[in-house]
Parts: C-alpha cells; structure tokens; sequence
C-alpha cells in the first residue's frame, strides 16, 4: 500500500510538471504579449524597463525565473494588476471557488444518490424525477439554470439577493446551480450502479437466506453500486472547483473563474500560469485522493495499479 | 419481495432491435428545426444585421412589423430582384418581429434562425475534428501497444483531468494569431474556423479511449490474425480490418459529442470568447438575453426564444446520440441519459 501511494504521488507531481511546462509553452508561443496589448501605448523606456524586469524576451529565463518561484509557493507579479501580485490574487479568490464547489458537490452528492437509487429500485414517480433531472443538467446550460433561479428567487420572490457575495444567503442559488449537472451524472451512475449490482448472484443468495430487504438494498446492493460514483467525484469536485467561471459570472461571485478568463483574454502570462498550476494542482490531489480511498476500499485496484 | 424489486432484478437493459422512439422522435425534431433554418438561411444571412433603430429597439413579439420600414425596404432593394420579388421574402419582412427584436432594433427572428446554422456549423466542425484526432490518437494506441499505447493514453489521461472549458480557451487563445493570419482579411470565417478547431482538438479524448478499446480487442480476432498470418501490413489490416467495424462506435460517440460541442460554444459566447458580432449563435444570443433581464426590465422574449431553442436543440442531439448508443454500443456500459 504505502508502495503504491508513493507510486501515485510521483506520478501526480511529474503530471503537474507536465502541465506547467505545456501551460507555460503556450502561453509564450502565442505572439503578442500584455505590454503591447494594453490599451494604452506604453512610453518606449517604460516597456523597455518593463520587458527587461520581467525577462520577457529571453523565455527561458523568464520560464526559470517562474519555476524557481513556484517551488517557493510565490507566482510572482501579474501583468494586469500593477499592484497585486499573483498571491494576494489567488488567496482572494482561491478560498471563495473552493467553498463554492464544495458546497456544490455536496448538494450534488445528496440529491444525486438517492435519487439515483431510489429510482433504481422504484420506477414511477422516482424514475420520473430522476429522468427529469437527468435532461436538466444535461441539456440546459448552466447560464440558463442561474439565470432562471435568479430571476425566481433573487427578483420576484426576493429571498435571496441578486448576486454578491459575503453573506450566507448568497450561497444556494448558485451552489444549486452549479450543483445541477453534477448531481444529474451522480443520479444517473448510482441508478445504473445499483441496477447492475440487483441482478448479482450474490443479491439473490442473500434474500435466499432471508435476509431484510432493506438491508440487501442499503447493505449489499448499494456499497457496490457507490464505487463508480466514488470514482467519478474525484475529477467531479475538482470540475466544480475550477469549472465555476460561468455561475461565477452569473452570479457575480468573486472568485477563481473571472480572473482565469481575464489572464486568458489579456495575455497576463503571470497570472494565466498561476491559475492553471493552482486548478491542475487540485484536480490531480482529488484525483488522487479519490483514487487512494478506492484502492482502500477495494483491494483489487491496489494490486492491479501497482503491477 | 416487493414487484419493483423483483423487476429490478431480472435483465432489464436487452439491447433494443431498433432505434428506441425517444432516438426517432429526436431524428423528427432535429430534421424539423435544421430543415427550417437551413430554407430560412438566405433570409437570416441578408437581414440578421439589419438595425430598425426607432422604435423597434426591444419591440416585444407581435404580428405586426416594426418600425423602420424605409431601413429595410433600403436593405431590401440592394439585394437581387429575385430575390426582392419572391413571394417568401415579403412574407418573411412581413413577420419579422414574431419574436421580437433586440436592444438594437434587430429581429430576433432572423438572427436565431442564423444562429441556430452557425452553432451547428461548429458543433459539426468540432466534431469532425474531434473524430480525425480520437479515431487516429486510439488506432495508434491500440495498434501499436507497449510503451506507445502506455505514452499515449497516459496523455489522455492527463489532459482529461483538466477542467475541459480551460483548455478550450487555452486552444482558443493559442489558435487565434496563427490561424487569423492563415485565413486571411476573412476574420468572420477565421472565427468559426477557431472556435470548432479549439473546441474539437479537446473533445477527442472520449473517442480516443473508446476506439482504443475496441482496436485492442479487435487485434485479438481470428480474421486479424489470420489476416496478419498471411502476410497483411499494419496499414492493409487497420483500413480493410479494423476500421469498418469500429465505424458504429465512433458513429455513436460522434453524434454524442455534437451536443456536447453546442454547449461548449454556448459557454464561450456567453463568457464573451465565442462567435464576435454581429454574427449570432445560440450561446450568444442566449447570453445576450441573461445580460438583458434585469428587476427593471420584462424583455422575456430576448431569454426564452433563445434558450428554449438552444434547450430544444440540445435535448433533441442527446436524445439521438443516446438512441443511437443503447442501439449499437455492445457493451452498454456508460449510464444512459434516460435510463
């Protein structure tokens, strides 16, 4: 066991050197940089000044500079904000997308299993909502749910506010809808978990032997059903961690989201590079640790990832 | 032994001879809105632009055209005089503004009947360039095996971790300068081109690991072997062998993929990085519409035209894909969209 979480963690940190260096590639080989993209024309000894504290003509240099920072955990200066440094940026914004998805996949978990079982066993009314709830988060775009929620709640009904961000009350709306997709794929994977596991053999001996019905289903049944749910929340949560800029913008909630676009759009390489390294940093961690509680719980993938 | 539970028990999941009727009446509703987009096209091409500024800026649905009938006749009189005389264009300047117009005097009409083709356009390209690359990305894996296959899908591992709108705009922002100097002045076609290329070089994964699977277990068959024993190349066994039986496969995740693209785009118009205007799309016009509905303002119309488009378009795409994969896919893995 400790063999294969070493094994893991060595593979997830050469991942992430990986996408720091692609992420770091083109962000540099795309031409054009944020000192001639700004709107202002920028005096020529001011750029000269700028483009020689930032090393921006020798890449190489520039990609040292970076990388010697990240392994101080400091993702130095942003091109955007002259006053900011990527840091303060991240540890803004960082916690507001973190509490956010995780209230999102919470929400998602405790809709989505249920009704996924529930309508497993029971078609009619479940299997009614849990189809319903499926093509929801599917087929209608997240823009279009927070909007509609918005409109509801924060205009007519005046419960909660029309967006901001501080107050408990800011939270439902669009933790629900960025909950809603997740939580249709949740449904949709324990529905279908749990259909598999009831034709089992094993399932059959045991109410056989008499065993209570409910404890076949929430005893037997529903642990094997879990494990591709369990798999899936691993990249899930760590998708409602990064993948919030649009409920983000929906909602005008200040987190990661708006300025992973902005960096983009601006070519503020600094900051770019340091969203991407923060949000693949927790996707391979959820990752991982998903993939540790799996091989926990299951012994077969521990032998079969180790070999 | 409740019923239910022991209905639940038996094989419930038999693979249906035909196409399941939610898949067909998703063929009827797509057919149904493509068709009218398409016979609306050079309509939607000429006018989707055309600014009635008086008093139709945000002029609710009516059966009565608005406003500025000098600005359209004038737009109307430099186009072919065939094209001014038929009896569809008057019909058409005539209904105008069934659904309303915009914050800029535009009809709705129009301008969802060319977003509709222009979304499509590049769901199709960013699917077709989605399959190139998942089709070759998993023959490889699969053919070549080894340390190739382990490199290979290690990558694709990798990049699916990554949240999937990130690297449609890191493609997006990537692509921009070289393609735009590639295409030429044409940066309206440059724009397109972008958008499906960026969307499509990210949606390939899922292929790629379905193709993958199916080539290695297709190595493994009696005709591939005796095929390779009487001397057949690697190139001669994937074209006459393995390609035509993965056709289905990669049929079924192709036209899964095609919705997947719309909501993509969608994304990115309403983040502002999709299609620029003036040209529309789904995404866009739907975005417009959010930004349009505030506590002050009743412009329902420029919100639920779109979206219930969009919603209907994607409803109908998932319907097929899914129709189509519980009709073909052996293995019937993957949770169904309706159960």
């Amino acid at each position: 066991m400790i063999r294969y979480v070493m094994r893991r963690v060595g593979l997830g940190v050469l991942t992430l050197a990986c996408v720091y260096a692609v992420t770091f590639l083109m962000t540099v080989s795309v031409p054009g940089n944020p000192l001639q993209s700004s709107e202002r024309r920028l005096a020529p000894e001011v750029e000269a000044a700028l483009r020689a504290r930032y090393d921006v003509d020798h890449n190489g240099r520039y990609f040292l500079q970076l990388f010697s920072g990240l392994m101080r955990l400091d993702f130095g200066p942003t091109f955007q904000y002259p006053d900011w440094s990527c840091n303060e940026i991240l540890a803004q914004a960082l916690p507001v997308s973190v509490l956010l998805g995780l209230s999102a996949m919470l929400t998602a978990v405790l809709i989505g299993v249920p009704l996924g079982a529930w309508s497993a066993v029971r078609r009619g009314v479940a299997g009614a909502a849990a189809t319903t709830l499926a093509l929801l988060g599917t087929c209608v775009p997240t823009f279009i749910t927070g909007a509609c929620l918005l409109l509801c709640f924060g205009v007519w009904l005046k419960i909660a506010p029309v967006g901001g961000w501080g107050t408990i009350s800011a939270l439902p709306l669009p933790t629900i809808t960025l909950a809603l997709p997740f939580a249709a794929y949740i449904a949709r994977l324990t529905r279908v978990g749990m259909e598999e596991a009831l034709r089992q053999d094993f399932i059959r001996t045991a109410l056989a032997r008499g065993i209570p019905e409910r404890r076949v289903l929430w005893g037997h049944a529903f642990p094997v059903a879990f494990l591709p749910v369990l798999s899936y929340l691993g990249p899930a949560t760590a998708q409602a961690l990064t993948g919030s800029f649009v409920v983000e913008k929906v909602f005008s909630v200040p987190g990661m989201g708006q300025h992973f676009v902005n960096a983009a759009l601006n070519r503020d390489a600094g900051l770019l590079i340091a969203c991407v390294t923060v949000y693949a940093a927790l996707v391979i961690a959820f990752n991982l640790a998903v993939d540790l509680v799996h091989a926990w719980i299951d012994p077969r993938v521990r032998g079969e990832a180790a070999t | 032994m409740t019923e239910s539970l022991k209905d639940a028990m038996v094989l419930r999941g038999r693979r249906p001879s035909r196409l399941p009727g939610s898949g067909r009446a998703a063929i009827a509703v797509l057919a149904l809105m493509t068709l009218a987009a398409a016979a609306l096209w050079p309509w939607s091409a000429a006018w989707y632009d055309v600014q009635e500024i008086d008093s139709a800026v945000r002029r609710a649905p009516s059966w009565k055209p608005a406003g500025n009938e000098e600005a359209f006749l004038a737009r109307l009189s430099r186009e072919p005089v065939a094209f001014r005389a038929s009896w569809i264009t008057q019909t058409l300047a005539g209904a105008r503004s069934l659904l309303g117009h915009d914050d800029l005097g535009r009809s709705l009409l129009f301008r969802l009947a060319l977003g509709m083709l222009v979304s499509l356009v590049i769901a199709a390209g960013a699917t077709a360039t989605a399959t190139v690359i998942g089709t070759a990305w998993g023959a490889a894996a699969g053919l070549c095996g080894g340390r190739v296959d382990q490199i290979l899908m290690r990558i694709v591992d990798v990049l699916y971790g990554l949240p999937y709108i990130l690297l449609v705009i890191l493609m997006k922002v990537a692509l921009t300068r070289p393609l735009t100097a590639l295409l030429g002045g044409r940066t309206r076609y440059a724009d397109l081109v972008i958008l499906f290329l960026a969307i499509g070089s990210v949606a390939w994964l899922t292929m790629a690991r379905v193709v993958r699977g199916q080539v290695l277990s297709l190595k493994h068959e009696g005709f591939v072997q005796a095929a390779r024993a009487m001397g057949a190349g690697p190139w001669w066994i994937l074209r006459k062998h393995l390609l035509p039986p993965l056709a289905g496969p990669v049929i079924v995740y192709a036209t899964l993929t095609v919705p997947q693209a719309v909501l993509q785009e969608a994304f990115l118009s309403f983040l502002g990085i999709g299609v620029q205007p003036p040209l529309p799309s789904l995404g866009r016009l739907a975005a417009d519409g959010v930004s349009a509905i505030s506590p002050f303002s009743g412009y329902w119309w420029l919100l639920a035209f779109p979206c219930a488009t969009l919603v209907a378009l994607l409803l109908a795409l998932s319907g097929l894909g899914d129709g189509l994969r519980r009709r073909f896919d052996p293995a019937n893995r993957h949770p169904s969209l309706l159960g």
